[in-house]
């Protein structure tokens, strides 16, 4: 039984607690009727039906993330790479990414991939263009974009708005400050960009960098997933 | 104005087998049901992410049930069909019925 607790509790991180708690049931209800064979494939059938979204849009938005990155980058070559530029860099990163999460589990027409579209773009837009006073258009852009969004959104999902903004721009701090801090590790021992004979000496500091973003990463998953679903409780139709 | 919902052919499959089955309508006894009239066994994910999907929309609500050791001590959830789903499934058959008109599709040699 214990085999089947553990593919429960796999089956719950993406269909729901609850959910997967009655699917497994009715599963075990047949088990003895139709045989092992067809509980393990039944099982394995649903658990690709419930997660196969989840998991691509999580692939592409690391892509996504990675484009927008290396995208990014290259616009600032030749620019003096001040503190407000790295803080718009991450800003459109993280949008980048959670435009293509939203985008591919939810949809183009989700509220949540549209909102992050309007923000993202302003930023990317900003960064793009912008080669002055940086910080204030980006700030400026980003704010309006937000009051836009509220302003045009029915009043009873203005909590919700709030309530993620607040959270993105917590996690925007975390995030800026991960990177702070392995920017003073990189510069403390005069280490270029992956590849430099330093990282190679010392290429816990990669896996460290990488293990934070692949962290962030996911906990921007997690935060689409809890907008979405506060945004849609209060769409669906109770009859 | 409020869009009208739209129901796939397998959304619509899995209503009526709701509405046939009243008050036992939960995930087994769905699929039964379907495989019996239609002859045609959907898979447990389809099934759970259409009811999933359904539910969203608004067109059928579900709520737990009792638990049965045959079952591993977990509920039930059993699943109706909402005034919103009735509606939708109405004007679908209707299209259906309308498309039909004129045509001797059921009674006829070839049926």
């Amino acid at each position: 039984m214990r085999s089947v607790a553990i593919a429960e509790w796999l089956l719950g991180r993406y269909a729901g607690e609850q959910s997967a708690w009655s699917m497994m049931g009715d599963l075990l209800e047949q088990r003895e009727q139709k045989g092992e064979w067809w509980f393990w494939r039944s099982y394995s059938g649903m658990l690709i039906a419930v997660a196969w979204r989840p998991v691509l849009a999580f692939v592409a938005a690391l892509f996504g993330c990675a484009w927008a990155w290396r995208g990014l980058m290259t616009r600032q070559i030749g620019m003096v790479v001040t503190p407000e530029l790295e803080v718009a860099h991450f800003l459109a990163v993280i949008g980048w990414f959670v435009v293509m999460y939203s985008g591919v589990r939810y949809g183009l027409r989700d509220m949540l991939t549209q909102l992050a579209g309007i923000v993202t773009a302003l930023a990317t837009t900003a960064i793009i263009l912008c080669r002055h006073e940086l910080s204030l258009l980006i700030w400026t852009g980003t704010t309006l974009g937000f009051v836009i969004a509220c302003a045009v959104m029915p009043r009873t999902r203005r909590p919700a708005m709030v309530f993620v903004g607040t959270g993105a721009a917590f996690f925007a701090g975390f995030l800026f400050m991960a990177f702070v801090s392995s920017a003073y590790v990189r510069y403390a021992l005069h280490i270029q960009l992956l590849g430099s004979e330093e990282l190679r000496q010392h290429p816990s500091i990669g896996y460290v960098d990488l293990a934070l973003q692949l962290i962030g990463q996911a906990m921007t998953a997690w935060i689409c997933k809890e907008m979405h679903r506060m945004l849609m409780e209060r769409r669906r139709v109770y009859v | 104005m409020k869009q009208p919902i739209s129901l796939g052919e397998f959304e619509q499959m899995v209503l009526l087998a709701i509405l046939r089955l009243g008050e036992n309508a939960y995930g087994v006894t769905i699929r039964e049901e379907i495989a019996t009239c239609t002859g045609r066994e959907p898979a447990p994910g389809a099934l759970y992410t259409t009811l999933d999907r359904m539910e969203q929309k608004g067109v059928v609500r579900s709520w737990l049930g009792g638990a049965t050791a045959q079952r591993g001590g977990k509920a039930k959830r059993y699943f109706a069909v909402t005034k919103a789903g009735r509606g939708a499934l109405v004007n679908a058959q209707r299209a259906y019925q309308s498309l039909l008109k004129g045509l001797d599709l059921l009674g006829g040699v070839d049926a």
